[in-house]
């Protein structure tokens, strides 16, 4: 009958566990990461039940799919979360270039239709500060966003560090509770570290391995260790190289933190890899188009302007003032420290790009010892982009490149100085298109400053015989070097331009009917009836005069035409129509490497319209990449409820029925006494 | 499979929240009137619907343009229909003028109107628009064009050959006016035989009338030399007879071929619309005179010097007459150059007409489309709400009845 009692009671201890377990997983129904626990009994070869062992039911395939998806999806949360706000930016029409752009071109055009009116100029000041301050609103939110970036990155760092340690010493309680006392089960243990996983997951895309006593050891994606065995573990960290203002993530070595490694942005994964991709990818390639619309159309703007002649009068000048920018040292240089700055050379906006560039200076790949700096246009992931290398050779410092001094005539519209030489091998990054929309400023207010008029006026003279005519001219150069004077004037004025015969024109410094005049120059034969570019064909001096003419129709012998200042020319809107159509015009660099067959240029409306198309595409993408991954992280999360959540009418029936099986078991008991009374009974 | 309670709960509370954000997509469409809240909506649209905003914007300014430019050309109309009717009236009195019945008296009465027509014209050449500017001058619109010079007697023009254009389509430009040069200045005078005089013979008074106006514009054209002023000169030389003959040469050289022929000196010579006359004993003799050098002159000038001519008193005579003739040419030329411009300017106004429908075309196209890409289907877009509102009420309906279920309820 000892027996008897035997059973009952493991079966009453049984039970009661079962009980407990129940009541368990009923308290930790809302428990975060917390799996279903069920209690493995078998059956004693001695009678009743024996071995009753808490266990956790889980899949650890559930989990790692889980962990899969929660970083796939939380990659492209982060990612929409972020480019939405830049989306919804470029939605509003308060805030769209585009229609800054309309007024400022339409405001061009009102002051062309009435050139000498200084209320239709005053607009076109007006809306030329409302564009300004469009691409400063627009920069000035991305730039905001740019900040958010580098502090949720330094908060995102944090808790992924918190969880780093978190899992080691969880790793390193479950190997202990192991091994000291191997009744005590680490079940919660488990689940608080495969939480901790997830959490991970969450932020930065890793991969597990299960050591021998237990432990789990994280990788991350590209292979590093995160968590070690023994409770050893890498933390990452932020910083900021060539540019402090720009963090990037990287990995510290606990064994020997003076060694880092740099982390790939797109490799990173999960939340953390969301944030840096939408950086690299949507904000920061947005924010360099901003730069090169806004540099590309003051000075496409400032240059025509300063073909024409203002309502003073005067040579027009600069509306615009471009910013200068400096180049950021990347830390491992050598030193010592120099200046290297860039501007944009006037009149080359149309070369600008939109791209970052790495300069180094003589560099050991490719060889270029002596005094070489190499610019190499960096893409959005910041890979050269092929063919767009350029070797710059310093004869003497400090050095100035541009496209007058660049082979192939092109740096891509910048005006590159280097005071001092660094160490070879020294590399800076040169981000022109980065902060320009927003430091662009307008030069003048007045309304006087616009140049409507053009700056010559060309006229037939009434006594000619013949029926010819001089065209209206074109301006090419109104600066150093033409025949322009400043502050508004031509050192020859008026020029007298004689038809000799013969298809040939003489070009005189004054009237040739009144005697004394100077020759400055003959055109000879012309080809009949093209009498085309008079100054370019006459040679030099006068084809750098700064502009030019045709006469049309049939001069006869002895015809006089006459070019002059067009001193109070106001009623003048040749300028203004050209300003007025720079709107149409392909001013602006699409690619920056082509072939010269390729179209690569496009119009400042278009550049914009690409830009939002552009933002909205990579949203448009992302999202519906989250959507998709939504749908496997809830498939991954019901795969692993089904097996490790709790059903709470599951654990009701279990206790109703565990509650059963512990009476039963008290029964056996009260039977077994019952028996042995009987027993006892029978003997007296 | 088995299910969680937990992940029922979340089941049920994610279609709410999802038929939710779709919800308010559905309103948010509708209540903006747009199917493209922001770019990333449909990326390609969205530039499409930017490149078309651009579009009707600057047709738009455009339009502003044209009607500006019709201003423009109404105003230059007004003035110049003006200057016709004074200038035709002139005609009228020149032709009058010219009657020799006329006393000194009559002819001073004719110059005070001549006076007041010349200011009228003055004042039309001078027209400013409504900003002030003068409408003639050119680049120069704010100094006053036609300026009488004291000292030379004319009215000289202080304006330039400059014209306003402006930019109606993104490819025509058109002149919203005419410079006072082309218009006024550019008339030509009579052109005349100049300085007849007897270079050998005995005869007395030489004069070359013009007697075929046109002929003889078309001699002098194709003759003219301006870099040679000498082969400007014709000999008319006199043979004395019977029968007395005459040879026109050019400069001291005969003509190809020679012109030769009988002289009367009753007739005088017929030679390209010139008649060459010499009294006294002129054959044998010789008569020489110049092509006159082509010269311009305006119509306010031309009044000027009519007005003077008829104020001068002194009667009926040759060179009284000879300024009514030149007076009748310019005045003439000036009509027809008024109706160039008047033809030039109803051109213009057509071809503005016509541009300005066009662009309306155009623009309605591109709203089309704009519409078709940006804008929504009312039906569709309510259709939408209602549709996500019932899936809301079905969501919240179901959540209720899973989340009410509990086998602890059951068991007591």
């Amino acid at each position: 009958m000892a027996d008897m009692l035997q059973i009952g009671v493991s079966g009453i201890f049984a039970s009661s566990q079962l009980l407990e377990t129940a009541g368990h997983n009923i308290a930790n129904v809302n428990t975060p990461g917390h799996v279903v626990e069920r209690v493995e009994q078998r059956a004693s070869p001695f009678g009743g039940v024996e071995g009753s062992e808490v266990t956790r039911v889980v899949s650890e395939f559930a989990l790692r799919q889980m962990r899969r998806d929660t970083a796939n999806h939380s990659f492209f949360e982060q990612f929409v979360t972020e480019a939405v706000r830049v989306d919804t930016l470029f939605a509003g029409t308060a805030n769209s270039i585009a229609t800054s752009m309309d007024g400022f071109f339409q405001r061009l055009q009102g002051a062309s239709d009435d050139p000498s009116s200084i209320s239709a100029r005053q607009l076109v000041i007006s809306e030329a500060e409302g564009l300004l301050g469009t691409f400063n609103t627009l920069n000035g939110l991305v730039l905001d966003q740019a900040t958010t970036i580098n502090e949720q990155l330094d908060i995102f760092t944090n808790e992924t560090n918190t969880l780093i340690q978190n899992i080691a010493r969880l790793n390193k309680s479950i190997t202990g509770l192991g091994i000291a006392n191997a009744s005590a089960s680490p079940n919660a243990l488990m689940s608080e570290r495969d939480e901790s996983l997830r959490e991970l997951s969450e932020l930065i895309e890793i991969n597990t391995l299960d050591g021998r006593q237990g432990e789990k050891l994280v990788f991350l994606n590209t292979g590093q260790s995160l968590v070690l065995k023994d409770g050893d573990f890498n933390l990452l960290s932020v910083n900021g190289d060539p540019d402090p203002n720009r963090k990037d993530l990287q990995l510290n070595l606990s064994t020997n933190s003076n060694l880092t490694f740099g982390m790939e942005a797109n490799k990173v994964g999960a939340k953390i890899g969301g944030l840096l991709s939408f950086r690299q990818n949507v904000l920061e390639p947005t924010q360099n188009r901003l730069g090169q619309l806004a540099m590309a159309l003051s000075d496409a703007f400032n240059e025509q302007n300063k073909l024409g002649m203002d309502a003073d009068g005067e040579i027009g000048g600069n509306m615009f003032a471009l910013p200068s920018f400096a180049a950021s040292a990347f830390r491992a240089n050598a030193g010592p420290a120099i200046n290297l700055t860039a501007t944009v050379e006037p009149g080359k906006g149309a070369d600008l790009t939109s791209s970052d560039f790495r300069i180094t200076y003589n560099p050991t790949t490719p060889a270029l010892p002596g005094n070489n700096l190499y610019v190499e246009a960096l893409d959005e992931q910041g890979v050269t982009i092929p063919g767009s290398e350029i070797a710059l050779n310093i004869t003497g410092f400090p050095a100035t490149f541009d496209s007058t001094n660049t082979p192939g005539g092109n740096l891509f519209g910048l005006s590159i100085t280097i005071d001092a030489p660094p160490t070879d091998n020294d590399k800076f990054l040169l981000k022109p298109a980065g902060e320009a929309a927003s430091t662009i400023e307008l030069l003048s207010v007045r309304p006087e400053d616009i140049a409507l008029a053009g700056p010559i006026r060309t006229e037939a003279e009434l006594t000619n015989v013949g029926n010819a005519l001089i065209t209206e001219g074109t301006i090419s150069n109104t600066g150093v070097g033409s025949n322009f004077t400043a502050p508004g004037g031509l050192t020859n004025d008026p020029i007298f331009v004689r038809y000799a015969g013969g298809n040939d024109f003489t070009i005189y410094d004054s009237d040739p009917r009144l005697g004394g005049a100077t020759i400055l120059g003959t055109t000879g034969a012309l080809p009949a009836g093209q009498f085309n570019n008079i100054m370019a064909s006459a040679g030099a001096p006068t084809d750098a005069f700064g502009y030019d003419f045709n006469i049309l129709g049939t001069p006869a012998t002895g015809d006089i035409f006459t070019v002059q200042y067009n001193t109070s020319g106001f009623n003048d809107n040749r300028n203004g129509l050209k300003l007025a159509a720079l709107q149409s015009d392909d001013l602006m660099r699409k690619n920056v490497v082509s072939t010269a067959a390729a179209d690569n240029t496009l119009t400042f409306h278009e550049a914009y319209a690409r830009l939002v198309s552009v933002v909205g595409e990579k949203t448009a993408q992302a999202r519906s990449s989250e959507t998709a991954f939504e749908a496997l992280l809830d498939q991954s999360t019901a795969w692993r409820e089904s097996i490790s959540g709790v059903n709470l009418d599951e654990e009701a029936a279990n206790l109703v029925r565990f509650q059963q099986a512990y009476s039963a078991a008290a029964r056996i008991i009260s039977v077994a006494q019952q028996t042995f009374e009987t027993l006892l009974g029978a003997v007296r | 499979m088995r299910l969680s309670t937990n992940q029922m709960f979340n089941q049920g509370v994610k279609s709410i929240l999802d038929t939710q954000g779709r919800l308010s997509r559905a309103q948010d469409k509708l209540t903006n009137q747009t199917k493209l809240l922001t770019p990333s909506d449909d990326p390609a649209a969205t530039a499409q619907v930017m490149r078309l905003n651009e579009r009707i914007e600057l047709t738009k300014q455009y339009e502003t343009n044209g009607t500006i430019l019709q201003n423009h050309l109404n105003g230059e109309e007004v003035a110049m229909n003006g200057i016709k009717t004074a200038v035709d009236r002139a005609k009228v009195l020149i032709i009058q003028a010219g009657s020799g019945s006329l006393t000194d008296s009559d002819r001073v009465g004719i110059s005070f109107e001549i006076r007041s027509i010349r200011d009228e014209v003055v004042d039309l050449m001078n027209s400013q628009n409504a900003n002030g500017d003068y409408i003639f001058a050119g680049f120069q619109s704010n100094i006053q064009p036609f300026q009488f010079n004291q000292a030379t007697q004319v009215f000289d023009y202080l304006g330039d050959e400059g014209e306003l254009k402006l930019q109606i389509s993104s490819s025509v430009k058109l002149s919203a006016g005419d410079n006072g040069k082309r218009l006024f200045e550019d008339v030509d005078t009579r052109l005349q035989a100049v300085n007849a005089t007897v270079s050998a013979g005995a005869g007395i008074n030489p004069a070359v009338i013009v007697d075929n106006q046109g002929q003889y514009d078309e001699f002098h054209q194709q003759n003219y030399d301006t870099v040679t002023p000498a082969n400007n000169v014709y000999n008319a030389v006199l043979s004395a007879g019977p029968p007395s003959t005459y040879e026109i040469r050019n400069n001291g050289a005969a003509m190809t071929p020679a012109v030769t022929g009988p002289y009367n000196p009753g007739s005088g010579i017929d030679f390209q619309g010139l008649n060459i006359q010499v009294a006294g004993t002129g054959a044998p003799g010789q008569v020489d005179f110049t092509l006159s050098t082509p010269s311009k002159k305006n119509i306010a000038t031309t009044l000027n010097d009519l007005f003077e001519a008829l104020n001068n008193g002194g009667g009926f005579t040759p060179q009284l007459k000879s300024d009514l003739r030149d007076a009748l040419t310019q005045t003439t030329n000036t009509a027809n150059q008024i109706a160039t411009v008047q033809a030039s300017l109803g051109g213009r106004l057509n071809v503005v007409d016509s541009v300005l429908d066009s662009n309306l075309e155009i623009n309605h196209a591109n709203q089309k489309t704009r519409s078709e890409l940006a804008e929504i289907d009312y039906a569709e877009a309510v259709t939408e709400l209602m549709k996500e509102e019932s899936a809301l009420e079905a969501a919240q309906a179901t959540f209720g009845r899973v989340s009410r279920l509990s086998l602890f309820d059951f068991i007591r």
